[in-house]
């Protein structure tokens, strides 16, 4: 019974962040998370079928490679 | 109640949202740059010198505008800071795309370096910063570093496919297009507070003072310098001590690749550490964790697998250190001149990326193997580790003032 009370309680709070702007609405979320599993499988791919030649050409410039 | 105790029109997520687009595009446009050495140097008929050189450029003017940077973006807001950053990418890049000889690649890179100050973490996590909660602040900065970091893997591929698609040059022009959406992010921090906009803040000179005669960010600043030095050894050496040892070349760049898909991991990771325990024992850890895998690296033995698994792992400690040295600057000093006081802790940055870049190379002259670099990477993860205990993790006495001042606890 008391959990029960908790978890409503916790889904007031979220629905009050998010009313509050506070918190990302649930369908900017699953939105966003779609667009980024989008460009992180298509970046993926791209290391995938470009292979070899992506990597050596990275090789050759790894000077400045994650070097931030 | 109030998401922040400051008056922000626009909704904090989306003031985060753009603060990791903005800083994931400015990111991964530097990041691609690199696949532009061999193309731009063999087309204009120059060394592979001028390229490094432009590159070299935009990386100190990057270091040294990152203080002034910040604090224009805490006096005036981040908006005009990111504008600005994003007219100077396009240009840079322009300037680029359309350069004939080692000059104006020179002058291109300083452009640049101007946009991607403006442009990185050092202006929108102050705003962020200054929007958030006190709750919420470290999860903001985090998330900003996870876009950041997604946009340092992903952009890469992409530039690659690119350039193999339509040329070069063209390519550059959708970079300078990419680079313009930053113009447009930033229309999310307009009405996000600034240090001018809130009442009775310190003035710069007095958060200046403030912040050098406190132990705590010297300490702070020395580890971020260990953490410039860790990363560029090893983006700049690690390919090179990978073909010491008899492996192929690409696996050099499959473990920065490795790399940069555990940092996508280990920002989130290491931020969230730092809403659960101490900053400065999770940074703590985080430079033992660096100097316990450079020691692995030197001793165990070492095949694709292992070397890719250790890659990865390095990665979860690479650009932690981010979220958790500035939510330490935002915890010590308050929010108010934040870009500021990080852009100081980023030039030190700049300064441990030359040297671990530069000594690497010159000590491997000297001795034929990187064994010492590693065994300095080593002492100085162990140093910055123990460097970080002893800071004092809770704000200075004048915040505690202003909390009690204007009624908060």
């Amino acid at each position: 019974m008391d959990m029960a009370r908790q978890d409503t309680t916790r889904q007031d709070e979220g629905r009050d962040r998010e009313r509050s702007g506070e918190r990302m609405p649930t369908g900017v979320k699953v939105a966003l998370f779609a667009v980024l599993g989008v460009i992180m499988l298509g970046a993926l791919h791209l290391i995938m079928a470009r292979g070899p030649a992506m990597l050596l050409d990275l090789a050759a410039l790894s000077r400045s490679f994650l070097c931030f | 109640m109030p998401h922040s105790i400051y008056r922000n029109e626009t909704p904090f997520w989306l003031l985060v949202l753009a603060a990791g687009a903005t800083v994931g595009v400015c990111f991964g446009i530097r990041q691609a740059f690199g696949l532009y050495l061999a193309p731009i140097s063999a087309d204009l008929g120059l060394g592979r010198n001028a390229f490094a050189l432009s590159m070299g450029l935009m990386n100190l003017t990057w270091g040294l505008a990152a203080f002034p940077v910040g604090a224009i973006a805490d006096r005036y807001g981040a908006t005009r800071v990111i504008v600005t950053a994003a007219l100077c990418y396009m240009l840079g890049i322009y300037l680029m795309a359309t350069a004939r000889s080692e000059s104006q690649l020179v002058i291109a890179g300083a452009v640049l370096g101007f946009g991607v100050a403006g442009g990185s973490f050092t202006a929108v996590l102050g705003a962020v910063g200054r929007a958030a909660a006190p709750s919420r602040r470290q999860m903001g900065i985090t998330l900003t570093g996870v876009g950041g970091s997604i946009g340092m893997f992903a952009a890469m591929p992409y530039a690659h496919w690119l350039i193999a698609s339509v040329g070069w040059q063209e390519s550059l022009m959708v970079l300078a297009a990419t680079a313009g959406l930053m113009a447009i992010f930033a229309l999310a921090f307009v009405s996000a507070p600034t240090a001018g906009s809130m009442p009775g803040a310190q003035s710069m000179g007095a958060a200046l003072r403030e912040a050098m005669a406190h132990p705590g960010f010297v300490l702070l600043t020395l580890g971020f310098f260990v953490c410039g030095f860790h990363v560029a050894f090893v983006s700049v050496h690690l390919p090179a001590f990978l073909k010491d040892k008899a492996f192929d070349a690409w696996l050099g760049a499959g473990a920065l690749a490795a790399i940069g898909l555990g940092n996508i991991l280990g920002s989130l990771l290491c931020g969230k550490a730092g809403e659960l325990i101490e900053k400065r024992l999770a940074l703590s850890l985080l430079y033992f964790g660096r100097a316990i895998l450079f020691l692995v690296f030197i001793y165990m033995p070492l095949s694709e697998v292992t070397v890719l698994v250790l890659s990865f792992a390095l990665g979860i400690l690479w650009l932690g250190t981010v979220p958790l040295t500035s939510g330490l600057i935002m915890t010590l000093f308050g929010p108010t001149w934040m870009s500021m006081l990080f852009g100081i802790t980023f030039l030190a940055h700049q300064i441990g990326s030359f040297l671990g870049a530069w000594l690497g190379g010159f000590l491997y002259d000297v001795f034929k193997s990187y064994d010492a670099m590693w065994w300095i990477s080593i002492l100085l993860g162990i140093g910055a580790a123990l460097i970080n205990l002893p800071i004092r993790e809770r704000p200075v006495a004048r915040l505690s003032l202003d909390a009690v001042g204007s009624g908060q606890t």
